[in-house]
């Protein structure tokens, strides 16, 4: 018995493993403004840079915990006792070959190499706080895209970002906002040349490694005026079993006609804290999709939004939730209307199984004045055990008239029909339950890049695992 | 006329005053406890601000929503003596709590925190006098409604107490005028027992009114509630039923016409307890001139109601550019084997209905008119009632007829 209870540990996690690596820094446990100062000035970042990350501090540490949260997880992170930077290396790789051997035999275990060989795009590889690994293809640059990690983009294209840096979200946004400003390290910077049409999909891989290591990317893509670019975000950690915690600021901001798709699949392991704010700007006739998939951490708190600024503007918003036992999957998303004929499409679906818990929390705005707005809300939940629960909390605040909002929940059981159905095709009980799980989720799969694809389903099928009894 | 109440305004609201109301009316010690434990509510619940959750989207700034000094309901029943001659009592509360005792104590005996309106609630539980108590026997079946005319005072409290398999309708109506009311409803619906139960509320323009509602479904039991909102500057109601025994049923339906600075505020509650039960609720709003419906509804399935069977829909008309609608329509599931749906909508008339009646020959003022009326009528119908709803359908047809006339 105890013997496939481990086998059990081991195939539930498939990247939970872990490496030995050497860490070039390692600032000291803990958050106060000698912390902050140390990061900037290592980072030899400008005054500018600087000034926010101590203000930042200074409101992260005023602001409470929101108190609509699921503070009985919440208030396990202990602040006080984790890193808050980390560089495993000083140099940053430009190639495959300089990327130090233990980090690439991580990548390598991760699939990461095939990803870039298929891809072809650009590769940033987020190894702990810092990038270490990175190439941008050569008719990227000849096309002047700008795509790098945060820091670099900081050094070599401080006035862009000077200019649009926190524009998105302040610090003062929510508390974790505020923490990632004081501290952030690493995440991207992409700048899109007006009219230039990124055929290619833009890729980084992010990894924790580090016990109670706090990761704190920053990434900020700027599609100026006609451009189009889709960036795509994944995430695994190795199985520790303190808990740690993830808290990225994503900014986009699509100026006049540009598109902007965001894909992230997050599969954290079970003892992550995975706390986000991602919101983007869309200017007239712009539109901006994020593809949002939650599979893994113990808690995810992430409503990814489009605030609608111009006439015209398009936001939308898919996701899917996976939550099973310990696990909290706490996501929404935020359409805020402030142009006329703006329109916004959420579709959001969550499977709990095994005592999981699924939360939709989301919000439709219409200001006053405006014509011509819709908006259009999905929300359904599949429950796969009694001991499981899902929430649907929508908000919609309506200021104008000429506009049409929705919004429609459910939320069943696998129905037995189906089972019935499936099985009468010979399959057996788990074999129905997964491929009815994974047709639920497919609007969201196919939206995937093909490799993205195939490792969903596939995660998928391992979580299904003896869910039926 | 009302010389002596105009001294009695000047009273302030005091434990002592509260205790005083209570050795006025003679009340069991389990009642007292109960009057004085709300005003130590009242009092350490703080005022709601623009940041108090369920207070956020709403102005308030300018009403007064100091307590109104304790005055007694007056309540005007309307009970056939056929009713009466069949064992269905109706009575002031305050008579009640000695003449029926276990009864009332039972309907009352755990305090209604209240969801929003928390220390409201417990503002009218401390200071109410009066009040109205209906009781339908066990086994008795009414054909014709009961109704309940509140006529006077700040804070009325009704108990509906209907025995198992009884049978009965009740409306009751808010006309008074004070400047804050607010009121508490609390329904015992016994086992396999048919309750309809419309709450007007068609109060001055200019007054605050508040309105707890509560209710108890037991096994087998059905309840239809429906509220009308039309008066009131500013409408806030918390209603929550709680389906406790298996196979409890209920209907909440809501309506509301509002117009002016108008703002109502629905708190609603679709608590599934039990296996087998079923709810069902529809709130709709036409919304005028500048103003603002504001929705909150949450079904909760219970670990363990398996079966249970909720739906939740939320519409708002957008009738002027002014006019305002937030809806927030929730769900917290914890049983897997339940069907769960709900569905909010904001918007204005629909042009393709408006150009269908044009095709017809109906200019837009009359196509607008007869849509709003169509809007109204689904739920008038679902209530199951005609004659528990045509004094509404008469209350909502003269305002119905006025849009597009200005």
């Amino acid at each position: 018995m105890a013997v496939k209870q481990q086998q059990l540990v081991d195939k539930d996690y498939k990247y939970g493993f872990r490496d030995n690596v050497k860490y070039a820094f390692k600032s000291r446990k803990g958050l106060d403004h000698e912390i902050v100062e140390q990061i900037s000035q290592l980072k030899n970042e400008p005054q500018w840079m600087r000034d926010f990350r101590h203000r930042s501090l200074d409101i992260f540490l005023a602001k409470p915990m929101p108190p609509w949260a699921n503070l009985e997880l919440l208030n396990q992170i202990k602040f006080d006792d984790m890193y808050y930077y980390l560089r495993a290396a000083d140099m940053e790789g430009n190639t495959w070959e300089d990327v130090p051997e233990e980090i690439k035999r991580t990548f390598d275990r991760l699939g990461i190499p095939e990803a870039e060989r298929k891809f072809l795009g650009g590769v940033t590889a987020q190894y702990d706080s810092e990038v270490v690994y990175h190439s941008i293809r050569k008719d990227l640059e000849d096309l002047g895209v700008f795509f790098s990690d945060m820091d670099t983009g900081l050094r070599e294209h401080e006035d862009i970002v000077k200019q649009h840096f926190a524009t998105v979200i302040p610090p003062g946004d929510n508390k974790f906002s505020a923490l990632n400003s004081a501290v952030w390290s690493g995440g991207s910077f992409i700048w899109v040349p007006p009219g230039v049409h990124v055929s290619v999909p833009l890729q980084a891989y992010f990894r924790i490694n580090a016990e109670s290591m706090g990761q704190f990317e920053r990434t900020l893509i700027i599609a100026e005026p006609g451009s189009f670019v889709h960036y795509i975000e994944g995430c695994t950690a190795p199985s520790y079993s303190t808990n740690s915690l993830h808290s990225a600021v994503v900014e986009l901001i699509a100026k006049e006609g540009a598109h902007i798709r965001y894909t992230t699949i997050q599969n954290w392991y079970k003892n992550i804290f995975n706390l986000v704010t991602k919101r983007a700007v869309a200017q007239k006739n712009a539109r901006v999709e994020w593809v949002d998939g939650n599979i893994g951490s113990k808690l995810t708190m992430k409503y990814p939004s489009v605030y609608l600024m111009g006439e015209n503007a398009r936001g939308e918003v898919l996701s899917i939730a996976y939550a099973s036992e310990g696990q909290h999957q706490d996501a929404g998303s935020k359409m805020i209307h402030a142009a006329p004929n703006t329109t916004s499409i959420i579709t959001s679906k969550s499977v709990s199984k095994g005592g999981g818990r699924t939360s939709y929390r989301g919000l439709v705005k219409v200001y006053p004045n405006l014509t011509g707005v819709k908006s259009n809300v999905r929300c359904d939940a599949l429950l796969m055990d009694p001991e499981s629960r899902s929430d649907t909390y929508p908000t919609m605040e309506v200021d104008s008239k000429d506009v049409r909002i929705e919004h429609e929940a459910t939320v069943s059981k696998v129905g037995e029909e189906q089972l019935f159905y499936v099985m009468s095709r010979g399959l057996t009980d788990a074999e129905a339950t997964t491929m009815i799980v994974n047709g639920f989720f497919e609007p969201f799969v196919k939206e995937l890049p093909m490799e993205y694809a195939v490792e969903l389903n596939r995660l998928i099928a391992l979580e299904m695992e003896g869910s039926v009894g | 006329m009302r010389g002596e109440t105009d001294i009695t305004l000047t009273i302030t609201l005091d434990r002592a005053a509260v205790e005083a109301l209570s050795k006025q009316a003679n009340e069991p010690a389990w009642l007292r406890e109960l009057r004085v434990g709300a005003f130590d509510r009242f009092e350490k619940i703080a005022e709601p601000t623009d940041r108090t959750e369920g207070w956020r989207r709403l102005s308030f700034e300018s009403a007064d929503l100091a307590p109104a000094a304790p005055e007694p309901t007056v309540v005007r029943f309307g009970i056939s003596d056929e009713q009466r001659a069949l064992g269905v009592v109706a009575m002031p509360l305050s008579l009640a709590a000695t003449e029926h005792e276990p009864m009332v104590r039972d309907a009352l005996a755990k305090p209604r925190v209240g969801h929003t309106l928390a220390k409201y609630s417990a503002l009218a539980q401390s200071a109410w006098q009066g009040g109205a108590f209906v009781l339908v026997p066990d086994g008795v079946q009414l054909t014709h409604p009961i109704s309940i005319e509140i006529e006077a005072g700040a804070y009325p409290w009704i108990v509906l107490v209907i025995g198992a398999d009884a049978r009965a309708s009740i409306i009751e109506t808010h006309r008074e005028r004070g400047s804050l009311s607010s009121g508490l409803v609390d329904i015992a619906a016994g086992a396999g027992s048919r309750l309809t139960y419309a709450h007007v509320q068609d109060v001055g323009r200019s007054s605050v009114a508040f309105s707890h509602q509560h209710a108890r479904v037991a096994r087998g039991a059905k309840l239809v509630t429906l509220n009308f909102g039309m008066g009131a500057r500013l409408s806030k109601n918390d209603v929550e039923v709680e389906l406790l025994g298996q196979g409890a049923e209920s209907d909440m339906l809501g309506l509301v016409f509002a117009d002016g600075e108008q703002q109502f505020d629905y708190h609603t509650l679709q608590g599934h307890r039990s296996p087998d039960t079923r709810s069902d609720l529809l709130y709709k709003s036409a919304l005028n001139g500048a103003s603002h419906s504001l929705y909150t509804g949450i079904i909760i399935i219970d670990r363990g109601a398996q079966r249970s069977d909720a739906y939740q829909a939320n519409r708002n008309l957008l009738l002027s550019e002014h006019a305002r609608a937030d809806t927030e329509p929730k769900l917290e599931i914890e049983a897997d084997d339940v069907r769960c749906t709900h569905g909010a909508t904001v918007g204005p008339i629909d042009d393709e209905q408006l150009f269908y009646l044009a095709s017809r020959g109906l200019d837009p003022e009359v196509g607008s008119r007869l849509i709003v009326e169509g809007f109204f009528q689904e739920v008038f119908e679902k209530a199951g009632d005609a004659e528990l709803v045509r004094p509404l359908q008469d209350t909502v047809a003269p305002h119905i007829s006025r849009l597009g006339a200005r």
